[in-house]
């Protein structure tokens, strides 16, 4: 029985690759989207409340796509992933409903602790 | 100009008449202008190719070239096509001033020549001057920018993945096993690269330091991308 499940959204194949790795090993289902559209589609179909989404992304960006999920799924915890952190500011981010940012190169280690810190909060609010 | 901030402007003086070119040095000189002269325009080409003076004052009536063929030859070269041509002249036929300006000059002082006149002229033409560099300088500024922020995206993905794979190389060897160094190396590395795009998307000015003790000049990333 899996952890929990997470979506990553990401357009480079070799990045989806190291984060399902990742998550898959430490005990996690992940989902992965290589568009906006894709990942809107299987967050909400699949009610997933742990993201990490790139914020270049083909057809509707990064941005687009966190405000969507959060628009349906207010309780998501979102984390932007970004090589390209001068096109959107932080602000922008937070804004959008990002719960944090990362940029790349990002250590994994940081967003296996980013992903065990969502899951410890979300269910901390599913019992309260 | 930017690299000789405190020096005086070096002002060439071509006439064919050496009285006028003796009475131009010493008014010039006397509001602290370099100047250095020709009498023809064979010699002007090749002074302005060996010197690089900021700005010609340049005789339109001279015998052999005249100083609108010399305008039309300087424009020509890349190396010379920059420097500002004020010419001279005795002449006030409207369609020999147009083809002056047509040449490439970009302002003439009427002989006599009055000296307030010419040194207004002479000040707006650098002013001109100063203003095209600072711009040009701004765009190459600015390309660097955007080539450096599009370099790096590029990279950062890859970077990314390199990283990632030797962390999850980590976490399935063993300490001791005799790849872990080396993958730990390959970490630190890719982490380094890391850092540098870091510094490459925060860069704001454009400073270059020596490369090779002087050899050549590479752009200084510590120093461009500091604030401010």
């Amino acid at each position: 029985m899996p952890k929990g499940k997470i979506l990553v959204v990401d357009d480079e194949e070799s990045i989806r690759d190291v984060l399902q790795q990742l998550f898959t090993r430490s005990g996690y289902a992940v989902r992965l989207a290589d568009s906006g559209e894709k990942g809107l589609q299987i967050a909400l179909k699949e009610n997933i409340h742990v993201i990490f989404l790139d914020l270049n992304l083909p057809g509707f960006n990064g941005i687009e796509l966190c405000r969507k999920i959060r628009r349906d799924r207010p309780m998501a915890i979102i984390h932007a992933v970004t090589g390209y952190p001068s096109i959107f500011e932080l602000s922008d981010c937070r804004e959008a409903g990002f719960d944090d940012y990362f940029t790349k190169p990002a250590n994994l280690e940081w967003l296996l602790r980013a992903a065990q810190i969502a899951f410890e909060k979300i269910g901390r609010w599913k019992s309260r | 100009m930017g690299d000789r901030k405190n020096a005086p402007y070096r002002i060439l003086v071509t006439d064919d008449n050496p009285v006028n070119v003796r009475f131009l040095k010493i008014l010039l000189e006397k509001e602290g202008f370099h100047t250095f002269s020709a009498v023809n325009g064979t010699d002007c080409i090749a002074l302005v190719q060996r010197e690089k003076p900021d700005l010609i004052l340049l005789d339109i009536d001279m015998p052999g070239i005249t100083g609108i063929d010399v305008c039309k030859a300087l424009k020509q070269d890349p190396e010379t096509k920059d420097t500002p041509i004020v010419f001279l002249t005795a002449c006030t036929d409207k369609m020999v001033l147009k083809e002056a300006f047509e040449s490439g000059g970009v302002d003439y002082v009427t002989k006599p020549v009055q000296r307030i006149e010419l040194l207004a002229r002479l000040k707006s033409a650098l002013n001109q001057k100063e203003l095209i560099q600072k711009t040009l300088s701004e765009e190459k500024l600015r390309c660097v920018i955007e080539v450096a922020g599009a370099i790096c995206h590029e990279l950062n993905q890859p970077m990314m993945s390199v990283l990632g794979y030797a962390e999850l190389l980590l976490m399935d060897l063993p300490h001791d096993h005799e790849m872990y160094p080396n993958v730990e190396k390959i970490k630190a590395q890719t982490e380094r690269m890391g850092k540098i795009t870091r510094k490459l998307m925060g860069i704001t000015t454009y400073r270059t330091k020596d490369y090779m003790g002087g050899v050549s000049q590479i752009i200084d990333i510590d120093r461009a991308a500091l604030p401010g």
